[in-house]
């Protein structure tokens, strides 16, 4: 007896030995790892499968998108241009001297505007609208004169002071201000500040460009008291002054107060919970620390788990990996619902008595997060890795640790708790089981015949939880500039510039005619501003052929005009001259030296050019997304949609895994408790599981991926509630049953006041988490006894 | 992280709108002593004059010269009836601006349309004598007058307007007989105003029309 109590220390020592070393191993390897540089991923773009298309999204979000994410716009507004202009200026500088923005760059806007028209004047034959090249393929010379001659003697002022001989029809004139259409609405110049009136208010219009990192909270606070000092400085000396702010990094930190306030409101009030309900049953302090520091832990080591197969682990996996781990507060709770045993405290026994329930519980978590692991998404992968390696260190710490630690508990435990399980399984036992049992049944068959007709929707624009005020702020700043710039847009792709141009000249067409039908209000695109070569070539041989082809109506419009005998002969010359001198598009960038110009082109992508496309108001997406599936060399980028499919795609998935999970873990449990206990084990959560996903929907109209995940937690909380109950039920020991109940309500009580208050989250990700968990557990504990009918009356105790 | 790339819509709009702030439109300030002005010329409810216009292209052998009736109805517009050397009417009013060049009217974007807006604005406050609007666009100042001729200078506000506006000089005695306006030193347009009748009876009803 005693050699097998040594053995049995030896191999007991032996594991600890092992699970210790694999915990230290798994830190060390964390400690390096992060030490080693960015381990966790923020971006959501990372979560896209990988391949092309994800590296040029992400590219494209790089270029395009991060550059505006670091810009703000400040509004400064007065009844009086000047005055608005004046306080802008020193705002101007009162921004530079904070040294928390990028230094104003000091342009000259007529310097640039006329470096701009100057371009367009040395090459004044090549650009024509579409308008202008059908009138020349027509050989329309009666539109070509009426146009002239109204340009000529009309009221319009030139943008171009392209000189007449040059360009006898206007046409230059004609391009630029279309050019132009595409960027701005009416803004004027004082004193150099961009001014827009609205509602009969001057806005002076300030684009701040952030020296730092939008995300960093301290910097964010740092952006917002300078400014705040700066606006109050400013409004001290005139009192008329308002003041609009507009910028992704008031929202991100408008976001990081609302989290940091939620988080310290819920982890406040969730842990004085768990705390008081471990307190006030166990007597002790120990349970909630050690439990505490268990679970901790366990986060550590799923994340270093992750890291052993990924180079970074995305938010998310952190986020709900966590959460899915609130599964083991079971098996220290069943460790600790053994001290209501009536014999002297043995914590090895204990362990003992719990231990075919915990290993079943754990075997069949990792079967119902195993499945994760075969899905093609890597947050869903990371997130089945995490749970597992955390479930899988609680569970070594109740086996290994909790023994040696807790070989002594001087306390009781409250009774009423233990009375409460005992009330409430005599209650069960009084019920008519078939007739329950029967109402069960038909619930369910009930339930899953509705549920294909419930809607499962995941859009991310439903998913923010924007301040009322900074979406004012966001409306008025829109409505004082006009249309909005939408998210999504075209990328081209080109082996050169040449190729990349031509590409986006016939994008450019689709465009226009789908802005005519009031698909898009508009877009900025490089083709707007230059051609291609080969548009250069075939405008300028348009024109000339025009010219020499309809000699007659040309030289009397020259006459009309008053221009001299000699012009037509020396606009023929030019013309045929201009053939030969293209300007390349570097050379125009270069001459409008406009740092938005250059961000939408780049010209070496592994080996490519590529020009980015934005969009303004994009209302038809769907013929968005034709256009490019028609061109092969356009990709359309859609962010906010590619999110919303990918999110759809990950809930999909979940769900299928998630039934998937509960036939593995029914064919494990079955091949052990036989078909009819197998599945009565599963009853509860399968119940919750539907009834909550009705109730979402019901409540919500849709459930989304996170009514899913958090399935996945019910479903290991349900079948460890029907394994502990029923491993408890066939020890034939009187007290088990009413132990494992115990340990059941303290689990519900637990998870209810971890997860419960996600619910008043305005996130709305936790919300739908914890509203699942909430109505899910709380399910799953009322129908938890249903397990005992599985088992025949005389197995009972 | 959804946070960030919703939030881009905003700012992506802010942003994309400040490119090319250069574009021409003009400044609209508050009064400014504009008020002084308001009965400078007389502000009939229609008016009507036989203009004649000589615009100075340093290119062209000869300004280009061109006739026809001016004709303006308050709260409707004006419209410059060109007859010589072809038929053009030039029309501003509620629906911006409209021309026909022998009958045929021309192409306007409604992009255009947007960029003329407050010239236009301008030139009709210009003809119905509302100098308190005009304030906000220029700078005016009254010059010595020559006999009975009263003169005013407007020079635009807008820094991005001046190099392709350098200035305006009204004269007149009871209205505005002659309009300069300076593009630069050597391009420049001289609008003279003949024959002035002012009534409702001064305008047609075919004439009305054209405006609708």
């Amino acid at each position: 007896m005693n050699k097998d109590m040594s053995r049995s220390h030896q191999c007991f020592f032996i594991a600890l030995t092992l699970f210790a070393a694999c915990f230290f191993a798994l830190s060390g390897f964390a400690v390096y790892r992060i030490s080693a540089g960015d381990v966790v991923e923020t971006n959501i773009l990372a979560l896209l499968p990988q391949g092309k298309e994800s590296d040029l999204v992400h590219y494209a979000d790089q270029k395009i998108s991060n550059r505006f994410e670091r810009r703000i716009v400040l509004f400064v507004g007065d009844v009086s241009a000047e005055k608005a202009s004046a306080a802008a200026k020193k705002i101007q500088t009162d921004i530079d001297n904070t040294k928390l923005f990028s230094a104003f760059k000091a342009e000259n806007q007529s310097d640039q505007m006329r470096s701009l028209t100057d371009f367009y004047d040395g090459h004044r034959a090549s650009f024509l609208t579409a308008q202008q090249k059908k009138w020349l393929e027509q050989g329309d010379a009666k539109a070509i004169r009426a146009a002239a001659l109204s340009q000529l003697y009309g009221v319009s002022m030139p943008l171009v002071s392209a000189g007449i001989q040059h360009d006898p029809f206007s046409f230059l004139n004609t391009y630029v201000a279309k050019a132009m259409d595409q960027t701005i609405g009416d803004f004027t110049v004082v004193n150099d500040i961009p001014i827009v009136l609205s509602d009969g208010v001057y806005y002076a219009v300030l684009s701040i460009d952030l020296a730092g990192n939008p995300f960093a909270l301290s910097y964010q606070n740092e952006v917002v008291d300078a400014l705040d000092q700066i606006q109050n400085a400013a409004t001290a000396k005139n009192s008329e002054l308002s003041f609009i702010r507009s910028g992704l990094i008031f929202h991100a930190r408008n976001g990081a107060e609302t989290a940091k306030s939620e988080m310290s409101m819920m982890g406040t009030l969730s842990l004085t919970g768990v705390f008081l309900l471990l307190l006030l049953v166990f007597k002790s302090l120990r349970p909630f620390i050690v439990i505490s520091l268990s679970i901790a832990c366990a986060g550590f080591v799923g994340f270093a788990a992750c890291l052993l197969f990924f180079a970074k682990v995305h938010l998310l996996t952190l986020v709900f990996g966590t959460s899915l781990l609130g599964i083991s507060i079971d098996y220290a709770l069943h460790f600790w619902a053994e001290r209501y045993k009536q014999e002297p405290w043995n914590a090895r026994d204990a362990v003992r008595s719990i231990f075919p329930s915990i290993s079943f519980g754990l075997l069949t978590s990792i079967i119902g997060f195993l499945g994760l692991c075969f899905t093609p998404i890597i947050s869903l992968q990371q997130m089945a890795i995490f749970s597992i390696a955390g479930l899988i260190f609680v569970y070594g710490c109740v086996v290994f640790i909790y023994p040696v630690l807790f070989a002594s508990v001087p306390r009781t435990p409250a009774a009423w708790i233990y009375d409460g399980a005992q009330k409430y399984l005599h209650w069960w036992n009084k019920r008519r089981e078939r007739n329950i049992l029967r109402i069960m049944f038909a619930l369910i068959f009930i339930l899953v015949c509705a549920l294909p007709f419930l809607e499962g929707k995941d859009d991310i624009r439903v998913m923010q939880s924007l301040s009322p005020q900074l979406i004012a702020n966001d409306m008025n700043a829109a409505k004082i500039l006009g249309s909005p710039i939408s998210t999504q847009m075209f990328i081209v792709r080109g082996a050169d510039n040449e190729a990349m141009l031509q590409t986006m000249e016939d994008l450019s067409q689709r465009l226009d005619d789908l802005t005519q039908t009031g698909g898009i209000d508009g877009y900025m695109a490089l083709s707007n501003f230059v051609q291609s070569q080969h548009t250069q070539t075939a405008n300028i041989s348009l024109l000339h052929d025009f010219v020499k082809n309809h000699e007659a109506a040309v030289k009397s419009l020259f006459s009309e005009m008053m221009l001299d005998e000699n012009a037509y002969a020396r606009y023929l010359a030019f013309l045929s001259a201009a053939q030969t001198q293209h300007y390349t598009l570097p050379q125009f960038l270069d001459a409008a030296n406009r740092d938005e110009l250059w961000m939408l082109y780049d010209e070496n992508y592994h080996g490519q050019t590529l020009g980015f496309v934005t969009l303004k108001h994009a209302v038809n997406i769907d013929a968005l997304a034709r256009i490019a599936n028609e061109m092969p060399q356009v990709e359309f980028i859609d962010k906010v949609a590619s999110l919303s499919s990918l999110l759809d795609r990950y809930r999909y998935w979940a769900g299928i895994l998630a039934i998937v999970a509960y036939v593995v873990i029914f064919m494990v449990l079955a091949l052990r408790y036989g078909l009819m206990l197998g599945a009565a084990i599963l009853v509860p959560s399968i119940a919750a599981s539907f009834l909550t996903l009705v109730i979402v929907a019901l409540l919500g109209g849709s459930y989304s991926l996170f009514h899913v995940l958090a399935l996945f937690l019910l479903m290991g909380v349900g079948v460890d509630y029907g394994l502990f109950l029923v491993e408890s039920a066939r020890d034939k020991n009187a007290t088990h049953i009413t132990r494992a109940m115990t340990a059941i309500i303290l689990s519900a009580l637990t998870t209810l006041l971890s997860f419960g208050l996600l619910t008043t989250s305005s996130t709305s990700a936790l919300h739908d988490f914890g509203m699942t968990v909430l109505i899910g557990i709380t399910i799953t504990f009322i129908l938890s006894p249903i397990v005992l009918m599985g088992i025949k009356k005389e197995e009972r105790v | 992280m959804h946070l960030r790339s919703l939030l881009l819509l905003y700012v992506l709009t802010l942003s994309c709108f400040l490119l090319f702030s250069a574009r021409t439109s003009t400044v609209m300030a508050q009064d400014g002593g504009a008020s002084k002005f308001e009965n400078f010329f007389e502000r009939p409810d229609a008016f009507r004059a036989r203009y004649t216009e000589l615009k100075h292209i340093p290119t062209l052998t000869n300004p280009l010269r061109s006739e026809g009736d001016f004709i303006y109805i308050k709260d409707i517009g004006i419209g410059w009836l060109m007859d010589q050397p072809f038929s053009m009417q030039t029309l501003i009013g509620a629906n911006g601006l409209m021309q026909y060049v022998d009958g045929e009217k021309q192409p306007q974007s409604e992009k255009m349309q947007k960029t003329m807006a407050p010239i236009m604005r301008n030139i009709v406050a210009m003809f119905s004598g509302d100098f308190s609007a005009l304030a906000h666009g220029f700078e005016i100042t009254q010059q010595p007058a020559n006999g009975d001729i009263k003169m005013l200078r407007l020079v635009p506000i807008s820094s991005n307007l001046k190099p392709y506006l350098q200035e305006i000089n009204l004269k007149g005695v009871r209205y505005i007989e002659e309009i300069k306006i300076v593009y630069a030193a050597d391009k420049y347009t001289i609008v003279h105003y003949e024959t002035p009748r002012i009534g409702a009876a001064s305008i047609t009803d075919k004439e009305r029309r054209l405006f609708e």
